[in-house]
């Protein structure tokens, strides 16, 4: 199986499914993954790699299930976002409400990626984060059209 | 504005009076009557009965519970938009930009906001909040999105700074607003305008053509004098969807032109124009829409045309005309980041005219000044086009010289020195040539031990001070802390002492030298004593060794050949020689002489370009590969005796192709031995795409800097015959590894060591994480191709990377020679469609993967050999930045054996 599952249940009972792995030609979604309930959370941060297969099992699975259903994501990671902003609608309806984002720290010379929520970013621009070792202000370590898809699918809904 | 016009109101809430008086004033000077409202209370009756339709605020007045003042204020008022204003330091800043992005705040600004840019926010507000008014009719046609987001180009446009920006939003936004194949934005820059174009999709150039004469002809009636389509500048940064083929005009009926010309109280600033479809129904045409669309583009583009005009000025000395010590401390910090993130070198220099004070007493200040501007524009005059002169103050000029260490930026700075030193600056009536010395003190890292930008600075100018009080006239490096900077001296040849450092791998392999174009001298086998991106250092040699002379070297393992030119020579202790070879870009050939044509073997080449840079940089390759070329100019008349089908290759840009070399092109065989190569000048990889497509080229290289080493190892690929491979890509292989991967296996550890090479020749991160998807693309490509009758196993494929410290060449071989060339250039047009963003059918995954593995390489090489092999090249350069690399075209060869 390409995708792993975790399911965990918040305080009031919304379900958030966190998937890892890849998306490729090995996973399928529709077995792999229980259909989660309306207003469940779709955790992506755990998907490391995805290719051109495995985008058309992951838009045919996304579209169909949020057709019907309120489902949110969270944490998208790198390789989504770049896929996210060549396909339009690559995540159906579903409402994308962080995404990963590469920062850089020019005092450790480090590379993180921190989760961003989507009300913090601002016209193309990222929001300022600091080092959790050193507390400098670090590097937005990207191309400022990485935000793009949020905009532009945001628009449409 | 006109007094005519019935005065704009705010309501300007001020709880206690007099305390927002400043922004009262901000209001007034923007244009608007400001009505204050003492109480919350009053602020929401004032709104909500209809006088003003803008109100503005402090942040700080909201406080405590500014999120249920906000609901009560929208509430009472819920057309009306809200500027409100905040402290720049205030650390309430956080939550006032949440409530701005949840649209509870329409527009959130500083309160040092200058008032040029304060009264454009005042504007915005205002006609947003009209169109609110005015929603019903608007609602009707489009209740779901189009209100929302004509409401969110107002706060979108007020956050961008540039011109390029602005449109690249306008663009983002516009698509999800209309359906549109073509958009063009006419801005006015100086006499001219400048032409921004974005596509949905491709069309025919005709189509494209017509829009801008069309626009063209609006134009000219409003600026009153004629505007020429030929005369415009065209932007060239934006990437466009591609020429539909020629011939193809079923798709002009299609669209129809609408054309806004862009007024403002003080003239044209612009005009912007699209091509909509035709066969919108009438009820849903959104050309009110776009009106409104134009009208608040108006206004944005004014605001960022001036903002650029300031930016540009701020960044400028008055009097020197080089850039100012603002400019040199921003791209000192930049240069400064870049340096210690990638273990780069950087030098920084201080220069200052000694004795100025006298010299200015002597002969005035006006004379003084003068001499000033003629020392900066000297300076200017010797450096590369990559380091950076500013005047910091009074006669002290720096200079920042990235990617150059200490000897080498003491080196510059003393020929500099020495040049200043020996000629007169000035000649003036009164007083005859004028002349001056300068001294310097150079800093750099890492060999100062400093740890940030303003200490390399500090420590060049403790240098410069100590070759002040060491005589003037001298230039002095800065050493580590606690000891003194040394004095520089220029050694040897200066060529020599000033080539730029590139870190050197010491390494022992045997290589051949062939001096060229006289091979007189014969093949010498030597050794390698190290090696760089930038030459390579050879010892064993005899005679062989020429100063300033070409020369090939050989490096067998690598199967290639580099074009060398000896920079210095040295006797070695056991008498044998020691050279120092610089690799050269084949510009330098200039300087040998004339092929001659008993060597050329016979080959013809036509080369038609428009551009004399690019055309003399095509004939120098041509010229090194001993290729006799007939060079066209675009439009030029064709030779008669030219016959297409008689020549090796055909060299030309999308201009060149138009006219009759389209159409020779057109009749020729399929199977012609004619190898047509694309220079795309444009940047725009899905309009060459198309143009391969349609005109059957298969080679195609990015112009960008790493034009000629591209078009060198294209062409020396086609001339020879040899595709397959890496090495031809690669200086040298300095580190290179490779696996097998069959059907159903895993790949992660083929894809984990990629990302560890890549990692180890310090590719950045997130180009790594690209490359790694496109070489996973690249596998399944290969493995999907595998006979179904020779079960799921089949063949495995092999894939190989390697790197040379300059680029990362990573190739997937199979041999199931199943591709055919028609499914590649099928894969490849399917690419260039879903560049419309629009979701691929199942079947499409194939595209899908060209147009990754499009998105994350700068070159993308397909060999095949049908019923044998074939093999995918992916390669990122290196030396690239982040933004470049995402930026750039890249370059795209499709090799195939017929």
């Amino acid at each position: 199986m390409a995708i792993e599952v975790t399911v965990e249940r918040s305080s009031e009972g919304t379900p958030t499914l966190t998937l890892a792995g890849s998306l490729d030609e090995h996973c399928n979604l529709g077995a792999d993954v229980a259909e989660p309930p309306a207003g469940a959370v779709l955790n992506l941060a755990g998907i490391r790699r995805i290719n051109s297969v495995g985008v058309l099992h992951w838009l045919k699975w996304i579209k169909a299930l949020t057709e019907v259903k309120e489902i949110w994501v969270d944490a998208v990671p790198y390789n989504l976002v770049v896929q996210a902003n060549h396909l339009v609608d690559f995540f159906g309806k579903a409402k994308v409400r962080s995404c990963l984002v590469p920062y850089y720290c020019p005092r450790c010379k480090t590379n993180v990626e921190r989760e961003v929520k989507v009300e913090e970013v601002g016209p193309s621009q990222a929001p300022v984060k600091r080092c959790e070792k050193c507390n400098t202000e670090m590097d937005f370590d990207e191309v400022d059209e990485y935000f793009a898809f949020l905009r532009r699918d945001d628009a449409l809904k | 504005m006109p007094s005519s016009e019935p005065a704009l109101s705010a309501v300007v809430l001020d709880p206690q009076p007099g305390q927002a008086r400043r922004l009262e004033d901000s209001v007034r000077a923007a244009g608007f009557l400001a009505r204050p409202a003492l109480s919350l209370d009053d602020f929401c009756s004032a709104l909500g009965g209809g006088g003003s339709r803008v109100g503005v605020l402090a942040f700080e007045t909201l406080w405590p519970q500014p999120q249920e003042k906000l609901k009560a204020v929208r509430a009472a008022a819920r057309r009306a938009r809200l500027v409100v204003a905040h402290a720049d330091d205030s650390g309430r800043l956080r939550l006032g930009k949440r409530l701005w992005s949840s649209g509870a705040i329409d527009f959130f600004v500083p309160r040092s906001m200058p008032s040029a840019e304060f009264a454009e926010v005042m504007r915005q507000a205002d006609a947003d909040a009209l169109l609110a008014a005015e929603s019903p009719s608007g609602a009707a046609r489009d209740p779901a999105g189009l209100l929302k987001l004509l409401r969110g180009l107002s706060a979108s446009f007020a956050n961008q700074r540039t011109v390029a920006g602005l449109l690249r939003e306008l663009h983002v936004r516009l698509t999800s607003l209309v359906d549109y194949s073509l958009l063009q934005v006419f801005v006015p820059s100086g006499n001219d305008f400048t032409l921004f174009v974005f596509q949905t999709r491709p069309l025919a150039h005709e189509l494209v053509w017509r829009l801008v004469e069309q626009t063209c002809e609006v134009l000219s009636h409003h600026a009153g004098r004629p505007v020429k389509p030929e005369e415009l500048q065209i932007d060239d940064s934006t990437p466009v969807s591609g020429i539909a083929p020629e011939g193809d005009q079923a798709n002009a009926l299609e669209w129809r032109p609408v054309v806004f010309p862009m007024l403002a109280p003080n003239g044209l600033v612009g005009c912007m124009s699209l091509l909509v479809p035709s066969s919108q129904a009438e009820a849903s045409r959104p050309d009110d829409a776009l009106e409104f669309v134009s009208y608040q583009l108006a206004t944005a583009l004014g605001r960022v045309q001036l903002l650029e005009t300031a930016a540009r000025a701020s960044l400028v000395d008055s009097l020197t005309g080089c850039h100012n010590r603002r400019y040199f401390e921003q791209v000192l910090s930049s240069e400064w980041k870049r340096s210690t993130r990638y273990a780069l070198y950087l030098s920084v220099a201080v220069v200052d005219i000694d004795a100025f004070t006298q010299f200015n007493a002597i002969y005035g200040h006006q004379l003084g000044d003068e001499i000033l501007r003629q020392l900066a524009g000297f300076l200017a005059s010797q450096l590369r086009e990559t380091d950076h002169l500013a005047r910091l103050e009074g006669a002290q000029l720096a200079v920042l010289l990235p990617e150059t260490g200490a000897p080498e930026a003491s080196a510059v700075l003393e020929r500099l020195r020495i040049l200043v030193g020996s000629k007169a600056l000035l000649v003036n009536e009164q007083h005859g040539p004028l002349q001056i010395s300068v001294s310097a003190g150079v800093a750099s890292y890492p060999a100062c031990a400093v740890d940030s930008a303003e200490g390399l600075l500090e420590r060049a100018r403790t240098a410069l001070r100590t070759a002040k009080a060491a005589g003037r006239d001298r230039v002095c490096i800065a050493a580590l802390p606690g000891s003194e900077a040394v004095q520089a001296e220029l050694v040897g040849h200066s060529e020599t002492a000033e080539m730029r450092n590139f870190p050197r791998i010491p390494t022992r392999m045997n290589v051949r030298y062939l001096e060229v174009p006289d091979f007189e001298q014969g093949i010498a086998r030597v050794m390698t004593a190290d090696i760089s991106a930038g030459g390579v250092a050879l010892m064993g040699g005899s005679g062989q060794f020429k100063k300033n002379a070409f020369g090939l070297v050989f490096i067998e393992n690598a199967q290639k050949a580099m074009l060398t030119r000896v920079v210095w020579t040295a006797d070695g202790a056991d008498g044998s020689r020691r050279a120092g070879l610089r690799f050269v870009s084949v510009s330098e050939l200039d300087q040998m002489a004339d092929v001659p044509r008993d060597r050329t073997g016979g080959r013809r080449a036509l080369v038609v370009l428009p551009n004399d840079e690019i055309r003399l940089m095509v004939a120098r390759v041509l010229r090194a590969a001993q290729v006799q070329a007939t060079i066209l100019e675009e439009g030029e008349e064709w030779p008669a005796d030219l016959m297409l089908d008689q020549l090796a290759l055909v060299v030309a840009t999308q201009g060149g192709l138009r006219g009759p070399l389209a159409s020779k092109l057109q009749g020729m065989s399929e199977h012609a031995g004619t190898r047509v190569v694309l220079i795309n000048e444009s940047g725009d990889r899905r309009q060459a795409v198309t143009s391969i497509l349609s005109h059957r080229l298969r080679h195609l290289v990015a112009a960008d800097e790493a034009f000629d080493e591209a078009l060198f190892a294209t062409l020396n690929k086609l001339l020879l015959g040899e595709y397959f491979g890496i090495r031809k890509y690669l200086l040298w292989g300095s580190r290179s590894q490779s696996w097998t991967v069959s059907y159903g296996e895993d790949r992660s550890a083929v894809l984990e060591g990629v990302r560890q090479l890549a990692s180890e020749v310090r590719c950045h991160p997130r180009v790594t994480d690209l490359l790694v998807t496109a070489v996973d693309e690249m596998i399944i490509n290969a493995l999907y191709r595998a006979p179904p009758e020779s079960g799921a196993q089949g063949k495995p494929v092999a894939v190989e990377c390697g790197s040379d410290g300059r680029l990362l060449v990573v190739s997937v071989l199979d041999e199931h020679g199943r591709f055919k060339p028609s499914h590649l250039y099928a894969g490849l047009g399917r690419a260039l469609e879903n560049e419309r963003n629009t979701i691929p059918d199942d079947s499409d995954s194939a595209s899908l993967g060209f147009r990754i593995m499009l998105e994350a390489l700068s070159q993308l090489a397909i060999n095949v050999e049908p019923g044998r092999a074939t093999e995918i090249i992916g390669i990122v350069d290196l030396r690239k930045s982040l933004r470049e690399y995402r930026s750039s075209s890249p370059s795209v060869n499709l090799f195939t054996r017929e």
